[in-house]
């Protein structure tokens, strides 16, 4: 599995007029790639501020006490606002509890969907030929050195001929297909105003409907030489020159038939399906374009797919998987060298922890972890690329500790306490483990990605798909055409009915349930990596909470995203997370995958979570859980929830528990884990519900 | 149409509330939307009578109509014998249509009715609703005047209806506020000094101060967290059995009304799909769209959850009533579903086994 985000003893304070209030407290997790991870707790409990972090949209009055978010390469407490404005949206979406005031009541919803890729595209298109253009020139040099007779520069150039005449027959396309929804909208008013009675706005319907004809032609849409359109279009010209209103009421049959044709008809258009222009324009490329675009239907269109991957695309990609495996075989070679490196390096300060030392080495290391970044890797290398920044920083903060020591010793005085901060003495340990974590993390990392390569193919095709979805998204003009395609389709791709009408409706003609597809579809529009879901189903009812989740799990499969859904409901994350995070007073009380906690749970807190979860076996009356959270503030010493806890111990007032492991992805922070603590059982509600559970579980499989 | 009167002597001797084929309805532009339309239902004096839909299905609006806080279009509700609200728009229709057809006689008695159940609801609004009938509502935050204090709050409705002694209302509010489990100093704050769940024990403190029969509660613990959720209905359980309260509890959720009702009415578009005791409901759902609701509920059990098959309710699939309409039926003692008769003979073939 791929690491998509990491987050590392994260925390985050207020400024309050009653002080600090801590709201996150050091907590540690990580998401991987189409993964879906429940964070779950009380309001209060720190969850919607760790999403916030992640999204870089924390509250003015936030103070990030320390921690890191890796995302890409990148920290995200780190990166200026202006890098973090590249991602936020872009890579990481987010959707927020309630629908009706995360949309703009006054705006069209197909206004606010396209707003964003319209208004991104001009800095995107930049970016995105930016990088079209690196990763084919690194496509090319790895493909001549892996064998320096490869055929990939004349076959990078053919294709690049087929995307551009490709892009430019869509567009031409979409341009078409906007016109025929606008009169097929017009055409249906002018229809209903034919049926009525009164006749008298009929010519002036028709008049607005004829005004756009000409724009509908286009070879795949209605050619021109289309006899039933130019006979209907004969109809309505007629009728609109006719001066002699009673006539046209005379004329009142064929103009309605006309019409209901020409409805018909334009239907018949846009339920057509997607057309592959880059394979066409292959085709175009041996054969005229005329004779292609004649005639043109599905089967062509599945005909000149086919033809396309045999005469062009397998040989394309079989070039590139040369590449790619001596990329593969070098950045290995790499990694096992840094890997070396990085491992000497360890045991040196394990024995005798010297900075000199480390200061010494950081230039060597670096440039060693720097070869081992893939140069055909379309994402940036999530730990390597910050691995030498980090532990500069790190070393710089150990210099400083250290000369403050020496000043302090020098002076000859009583150590200063001030109340609560560390003493510089903890202060520098806290550095040194901080420095040793990097090497382990990094080592980690590096044995992850050995254990966890992807095949050369897999790559290749990656590759491609890369560079096509890339010219037809971004490298090219969107023009409003082409972005209500797109946005059409996202809006049928969420389960929005009859998207082509509703397009050009308002937030408030939408119900509950609907209103969160929509900010769904907006927040996917930018094909992000990372979707947040802030309690999306939290003010909608159980119907329609039932198929928002659904819709969720769907995307999820479908685009491999990787979802932080945040609830305070454990019954709703039972069917959709792969992890769950249980968190309480701004720390994670226990994580693990959903299985674990659902049927092992062993924190107090979950087992009183589940507890005062309704459900429709149980018959016993729910167990609340007595109290409120603690105020953070005055954050309490010890188990910030022994005062609620029935099972607390005498230590839980005194002192924080630690993580104690109870299988290697299942981790809870209680006393009653610890090997000397007695053995509680989890209250009998719980108990009989997981057996139930279990025993039900077992009948299906 | 039976009259008032005929109506009034039909209520058996044990039901606090009766709810006779109310209609509300709302003018939109134009057209009229039928958010409730011909509900009836009568509530046994000591049970919880729970309400069931989605949003939009006229849960909400039955209760505010009961309650008066809607000026009703038909259908009557009645308190234990008394008249409490009434539907003169659709009174005033009536006598039209009689006037119109040349039935003076009839015309004259539904006039003299009409005023006297004008009269009548008039003059038991203040009398029993104000007195016996109570609401707590949904949102905790936006039910509270935030510039009032919680003796404030709580004491409004004392004070209204003529308590002047100071001393008792210090003392009641002090024995409300231990009764739902707040402190007697939380009386002199505000409510944004207090958490969502405590908001909601203030709200519930409000309604039972007047030592009501009857509580509407209308969703109150669907803006709550979880945890907090499980506290405020054992809290209702409590005061329900110390109280000797009747109780309409109105929710979207299935799985949280389980917990508290002895009948269970499901509410689909403005009417009532299906009415049986709660027990009855969870073992022999009848009705497709109380089946979709019970399928809808989130259940904290991972291995079953992820196969699980969700039922879509779409009336236009579900039913043919081309041919004859739906009533509410008796399919077996208690049970009452919305059907024709071939749907009858199903649901009593199928689920009953009969």
């Amino acid at each position: 599995m791929v690491k998509k985000l990491e987050v590392n003893d994260l925390r985050i304070s207020f400024r309050t007029t009653s002080g600090i209030l801590e709201a996150v407290r050091g907590i540690s997790f990580d998401l991987e790639e189409g993964e879906t991870l429940a964070i779950v707790g009380e309001s209060g409990s720190g969850k919607s501020v760790t999403s916030r972090a992640i999204m870089g949209i924390l509250a003015q009055n936030a103070i990030v006490e320390g921690g890191e978010i890796f995302y890409d390469g990148l920290d995200l407490l780190q990166i200026p606002e202006d890098v973090f404005h590249q991602l936020r949206g872009n890579n990481i979406s987010m959707i927020f509890q309630d629908p009706l005031s995360s949309l703009n009541p006054i705006m069209r919803i197909g206004k606010q969907i396209t707003e964003a890729m319209m208004a991104n595209n001009k800095a995107r298109r930049k970016e995105a030929k930016k990088n079209v253009n690196r990763i084919q020139k690194a496509i090319i040099d790895s493909c001549l050195k892996a064998d320096s007779n490869s055929k990939i520069k004349e076959q990078m150039q053919t294709y690049n001929d087929y995307l551009k005449v490709g892009n430019r027959m869509a567009s031409k396309y979409y341009d078409a297909i906007s016109a025929v929804e606008t009169i097929k909208r017009r055409g249906d008013d002018a229809l209903i105003e034919a049926q009525g009675t009164s006749m008298d706005r009929v010519q002036e319907e028709i008049r607005e409907t004829l005004g756009d004809f000409t724009r509908i032609y286009n070879p795949l849409t209605i050619p021109e030489k289309d006899t039933e359109i130019r006979e209907i279009e004969e109809v309505l010209k007629a009728n609109t020159n006719e001066k002699d209103l009673n006539k046209i009421k005379v004329n009142k049959g064929r103009l309605v038939d006309a019409l209901t044709r020409l409805s018909a008809r334009l239907d018949q258009v846009l339920n057509q399906k997607e057309v592959d222009f880059i394979a066409m324009a292959y085709k175009i490329s041996s054969s005229s374009e005329e004779a292609v675009l004649q005639d043109f239907n599905e089967t062509k269109n599945q005909q000149y797919i086919a033809d396309f991957e045999a005469g062009f695309l397998s040989d394309f990609k079989q070039t590139i998987r040369a590449g790619v495996e001596y990329e593969d075989q070098r950045a290995r070679n790499a990694v096992k060298e840094a890997d070396k490196a990085l491992g000497e390096v360890l045991t040196v300060l394990e024995d005798d922890f010297s900075i000199e030392y480390l200061k010494n080495q950081v230039e060597d290391l670096s440039k060693k972890i720097e070869a081992t970044i893939n140069s055909l890797s379309l994402h940036r290398d999530s730990l390597a690329t910050t691995f030498s920044a980090s532990l500069k920083r790190q070393i710089k903060n150990y210099e400083i500790e250290s000369k403050e020591l020496r000043n302090e010793e020098n002076k000859q005085e009583e150590r200063a306490e001030t109340k609560g901060s560390q003493t510089t003495q903890e202060k520098l340990e806290v550095i040194r483990k901080n420095i040793f974590r990097l090497f382990y993390r990094l080592e980690k990392d590096y044995e992850s990605r050995m254990a966890n390569r992807r095949d050369a193919d897999w790559h290749a095709n990656q590759l491609v798909l890369y560079l096509e979805d890339q010219t037809r998204t971004h490298a090219y003009k969107v023009d409003k055409a082409l972005a209500k395609s797109r946005a059409i389709a996202i809006m049928q791709e969420v389960g929005i009915d009859d998207a082509r009408r509703r397009f050009t409706q308002y937030p408030f003609e939408f119900s509950g349930g609907m209103r969160q597809r929509i900010v769904i579809a907006i927040a996917l529009s930018s094909n992000p990596d990372i979707l947040i879901c802030d309690e999306p189903t939290t003010a909608l009812d159980v119907t329609i909470q039932a198929q928002i989740l659904d819709l969720i799990n769907n995307l999820k499969a479908r685009r491999n995203l990787s979802v932080i859904f945040i609830t305070h409901d454990l019954g709703v994350v039972a069917n959709i997370a792969d992890k769950i995070a249980v968190m309480y007073a701004g720390k994670i009380v226990e994580i693990g995958s959903v299985n674990e906690v659902f049927y092992e749970p062993a924190h107090p807190y979950t087992w009183a979570l589940l507890s005062s979860m309704p459900d429709l076996e149980t018959k016993e009356k729910l167990e609340s859980i007595p109290g409120v959270p603690p105020n953070m503030v005055r954050a309490p010493k010890g188990d910030a929830f022994a005062e609620r806890n029935r099972y607390a111990l005498a230590i839980d007032y005194e002192q924080h528990p630690p993580f104690f492991d109870i299988t290697e992805t299942h981790k809870a922070a209680t006393w009653l884990l610890h090997p000397k603590a007695e053995k509680v059982e989890p209250p009998k509600i719980v108990t009989e519900r997981i057996k139930r559970s279990l025993n039900r579980g077992g009948e299906n499989a | 149409m039976p009259s008032l009167e005929d109506k009034r002597k039909a209520i058996p001797d044990d039901v606090l509330l009766s709810v006779d084929n109310l209609k509300q309805y709302f003018k939109i532009k134009r057209n009229a939307l039928k958010a409730v339309d011909g509900v009836s239902f009568d509530v046994k004096k000591g049970e919880v009578f729970g309400i069931v839909g989605e949003s939009g299905c006229g849960k909400t609006t039955t209760g505010r109509s009961i309650i008066g806080l809607y000026d009703i279009t038909g259908g009557d509700v009645f308190f234990e014998d008394k008249l409490i609200n009434t539907g003169l728009p659709e009174r005033q229709r009536e006598i039209k249509e009689a006037s119109r057809s040349g039935d003076h006689k009839k015309a004259s008695e539904l006039k003299d009715e009409y005023k006297k159940a004008v009269h009548e609801v008039n003059k038991n609004r203040k009398a029993i609703v104000h007195q016996n009938i109570q609401m707590i509502f949904q949102d905790p935050v936006s039910s509270l005047d935030p510039r009032m204090t919680i003796r404030e709050i709580v004491s409004e409705g004392l004070i209204i209806q003529g308590e002047k002694n100071k001393k008792v209302i210090h003392d009641k509010v002090n024995k409300v506020l231990n009764q739902v489990g707040l402190l007697e100093e939380h009386a002199d704050r505000y409510p944004h000094e207090f958490s969502g769940g405590q908001r909601q024990r203030i709200g519930i403190a409000r309604a039972i101060i007047m030592e009501p029969k009857l509580i509407i509660a209308d969703e109150p613990v669907s803006a709550l967290d979880v945890s907090i959720q499980a506290q405020v209905i054992n809290l209702l359980n409590e005061l329900r059995e110390s109280m000797d309260l009747t109780l309409i509890f109105i929710a979207h959720d299935l799985s949280v009304v389980k917990y508290f009702s002895d009948r269970i009415a499901v509410m689909y578009y403005g009417k009532i799909v299906e009415l049986t005791t709660s027990d009855e409901l969870f073992s022999h759902p009848c009705h497709p769209y109380t089946r979709a609701l019970l399928s809808a509920i989130p259940s904290p059990d991972p291995l079953s959850e992820k196969t699980r098959e969700r039922f879509h309710y779409i009336p236009a699939a579900a039913h043919d009533y081309s041919v004859e309409g739906p009533t509410l039926r008796e399919v077996s003692p208690g049970h009452y579903v919305s059907c024709n008769s071939a749907e009858e003979e199903r649901y009593k073939r199928d689920v009953f086994g009969l």
